[in-house]
Parts: structure tokens; sequence; C-alpha cells
């Protein structure tokens, strides 16, 4: 009897000792545990945030790629909108020319019939009068001329081609306004090389170009600049290309100008129409050349442009 | 003689276009009378009237284009020359196709004028593309 209850109680104890061994190792283990664990915890922690912080670097690095891709995509906007621009404008421009075309083709009309009727009204007399006639005459037909280019040049038809010697055609050019140079006090120097071969392109538009980078000159020299020389010089850059500078040594081109030089309706003149360098440059490129601008380094600027010998694409 | 002379119709919506024209072909001894619209033309010029006329294609109201064919239709025998400022080909082929002697592209020579005109006055049916 007695040892039913020992029994039991021992069984009891050590049931309960069983029972309660497991609770002790239970929380002998629980604390090694937890020790492991939070040991493992802070690993898994230290590991987490190190993933973590990689992913973060990671998204960091997307996000910043986004925000890359935005700017370009910004870029683009704005890129594809300054074309619509320049469209929209070239557009309005090629109206606004053929309306202008229009209206100055009536008074050339009017002036070149005009002269041409004094011309027979004083026909075999005073031979002055019809040498002035004859300039009235020739200054009309080479303004229509230009309005035909104009023309022809916004409809982006293609130039009508023939083979050019370059210093030749830069002597015509500055026959047309060497008036012009003398009476502003200008001096124009050269230094042409007479054996250069012929190029490929269209007399009329090349001149245009000429005078259009002669007369900027001209004028980077009137606003105050005590040196009023100025420098045209054709020589050979490459076996395919040759290339024309005109050097001037006037105010030269303010930093921040430089860039915009060539685009459509850029002017810092007052009464600058800001189309002669875009036009001069679309004519170059035409022409597979190139046409860039500089300043000098002691003073002025010089605009030069290339050309393919013979029609040869520049590289 | 006055009655020798070729007679010219210039009808020009530009008054100075119509001075300076007008005066150069006197000068070729030609009998010339402008206008300014088509309208001032028809109102003065009688149907059976013969000669050459020198007509503007851009003019406001009615243009080169309608007062030929009004010409045409109340058949008229005057030889038409278009001039204009524009030279579109399309414009030279409409105008040999109605039937016009020329068309001149403002501003032009004063001789190609007169050699339009005297092959116009001489053999109106011919048609001489410029």
């Amino acid at each position: 009897m007695t040892m039913k209850p020992e029994k039991k109680i021992i069984a009891k104890g050590m049931r309960r000792a069983i029972k309660k061994e497991p609770v002790r190792q239970s929380a002998g283990r629980k604390v090694a545990k937890k020790a492991l664990l939070e040991q493992t915890d802070q690993k898994n922690l230290k590991r987490r945030l190190r993933q973590q912080t990689s992913e973060l670097k990671i998204r960091s690095g997307q996000l910043k790629r986004g925000a890359d891709r935005e700017k370009i995509a910004d870029l683009k906007i704005e890129e594809q909108r300054e074309e619509l621009l320049h469209v929209t404008r070239v557009g309005k421009l090629a109206e606004f020319v053929s309306s202008l075309a229009h209206e100055i083709s009536q008074p050339l009309t009017a002036i070149l019939s005009y002269a041409q009727a004094a011309q027979r009204m004083f026909a075999g007399r005073e031979p002055q009068l019809q040498e002035i006639l004859q300039h009235i005459i020739d200054d009309d037909h080479r303004a229509a001329e230009v309005i035909r280019r104009l023309r022809t040049l916004l409809k982006k038809s293609k130039p009508s081609l023939e083979l050019l010697n370059i210093s030749d055609l830069i002597n015509d050019t500055v026959t047309l306004i060497i008036t012009h140079i003398t009476v502003r006090n200008k001096i124009i120097n050269f230094e042409l090389d007479s054996r250069l071969p012929s190029i490929q392109g269209d007399r009329i538009q090349l001149q245009q170009v000429l005078l259009n980078l002669i007369s900027n000159s001209l004028e980077a020299m009137d606003a105050g600049s005590d040196s009023q020389e100025m420098l045209i010089k054709s020589s050979r850059k490459d076996a395919d290309t040759i290339v024309v500078e005109v050097r001037d040594s006037g105010c030269g081109i303010p930093a921040e100008n430089m860039k915009k030089l060539f685009t459509h309706f850029f002017t810092n003149k007052p009464d600058g129409l800001g189309m002669g360098l875009s036009i001069s440059r679309s004519i170059i490129e035409a022409h597979g050349g190139r046409l860039e601008a500089k300043n000098n380094r002691d003073r002025g600027a010089t605009f030069y442009f290339t050309l393919p010998v013979n029609g040869k694409k520049d590289s | 003689m006055l009655t020798d002379k070729k007679k010219i119709y210039i009808v020009d919506d530009d008054e100075s276009v119509c001075l300076a024209l007008k005066i150069l072909l006197m000068t070729y001894e030609f009998e010339v009378v402008t206008f300014n619209s088509a309208k001032g033309f028809f109102d003065a010029v009688p149907i059976d009237a013969t000669g050459c006329l020198v007509l503007d294609i851009h003019m406001p109201g009615s243009d080169g284009w309608a007062m030929q064919k009004e010409l045409l239709d109340s058949g008229s025998k005057i030889s038409v020359i278009f001039i204009s400022a524009e030279k579109k080909e399309s414009a030279v082929d409409r105008a040999m196709k109605v039937g016009a002697v020329g068309f001149l592209q403002k501003p032009f020579d004063g001789q190609t004028l007169v050699d339009l005109i005297n092959v116009a006055t001489e053999n109106t049916d011919s048609m001489i593309k410029q």
C-alpha cells in the first residue's frame, strides 16, 4: 500500500520530475535557444539589413535610372517640341517668304520696266545715263534671282550644280559688295589658293553664303571695334575637302550666343531677321559641307565652311 | 497713225506695274490702256475689241484665270498673256491649256513681252510656252 503511494509519490514526483524536467530543461534550452535565436536574429537582422540596404541601393539605382530615363524622355520631348516649333516656323516662314516674294516682285517689275523704257527713250544718247540704267536693270535681275533662290531654298529643292572654282567665286562675290566695304572704311584681305580643285555647287547659293558671312563680319566690326580688317581665306583641308574662312577683327561672339548662332530667328541685331546663318548652314550642308564659327585667339570671330572636292562627301 | 498701232490692254491690281509697263510698251509704239481690275476692263472694253491683253493672275476679286474664262466665254478675240510673280509649272501648263499666248514670271524683260505680243497679234492661234 505504502509502496503504492510512494510509488505514486515517486511516480508522481518522477512524473513531476519527469514532467518538470523537460520544463526546466526546456527553460534552459529556451534561454540557450533564445540566445541562439537572438544571435541568429541579429545575424538575420544584419543580413536582412544588408539585404534591404542592397535592395534599397538597387531600388535607388533603379529610381535614379528611372529619373535619368525621365530626364532623357523630357529632353526628347523638348527636342521634339523644338523640332515641331522649327517646322512650324519654317512653314510660316515659307508662307511669309512666298507673300514677301510676291510683294517685292511687283515693284521689281515696275522698276525694270521703267528702266528699260528709259533706256529705249535715250537710246544712242546719254551714255552715262545708259550705264546707270543698265546698273538698275542688272540689280533688279539680281534681286529677282535672290527671291527665286529663296523660294527654291524653302521648297527644299535640289540646288542647280555646276563645277566651280571657289577662289574665283569669292572674287566674284566680293566684287558685288566692294563698294559697300570701301564706303564703310573696311579693309578686306585675301589669302586665296588659286590651285584648289574645283567643287560642285550652286553658284548663287554659295554666293549668298559668302555675302552673308562677309556682311556679318562687317557688322561685327561696326560694333565699336578699333580694327577694321577682315580676311577671306581659301585653302585645302585634306585631299577631299576645301575650307573657306571669313575672319573678322570685330566684337567676337559672346559664349552664350555660340550655340544659338545657327538657329532660325536667332539674331543679336536690332533689325535682323535671324535667318542668314541658318539658311547659310543649310546651304552648306546641302552641298555636303559644314559651316562653323569660332572666336579668334586675339579678337573677332571666324566663320568657316568646308566643301567636298568635286562633290565628294565631307567626312 | 494712231489707228495703225497695236492695241494692248494691261490688267494688274498694282498701279505702278500698270504705269511702268504702259510707258515701256509705248516706247515700242503700242497703244496701251491699263486697268486695275477685271471689272474695270469689262466696263470699258467692248466684247468685239481686238488686240492683246497682258493679264495679272494674282488679283483681289476676280483673278486672272476667272477673267480670262469670262473673256473666252463671251467670245472675245483678244489674245491673252498671263503675268505673275509666282512661277509654278502647273500655272504655265494651265495658261497654255486655257489658250493663252504665253506666261511670264515677274519681273520680266520688256523685249520678251514685246516678242510675245508680236506673236500674239500676228498669229492669235499660236501658243508659245515660256
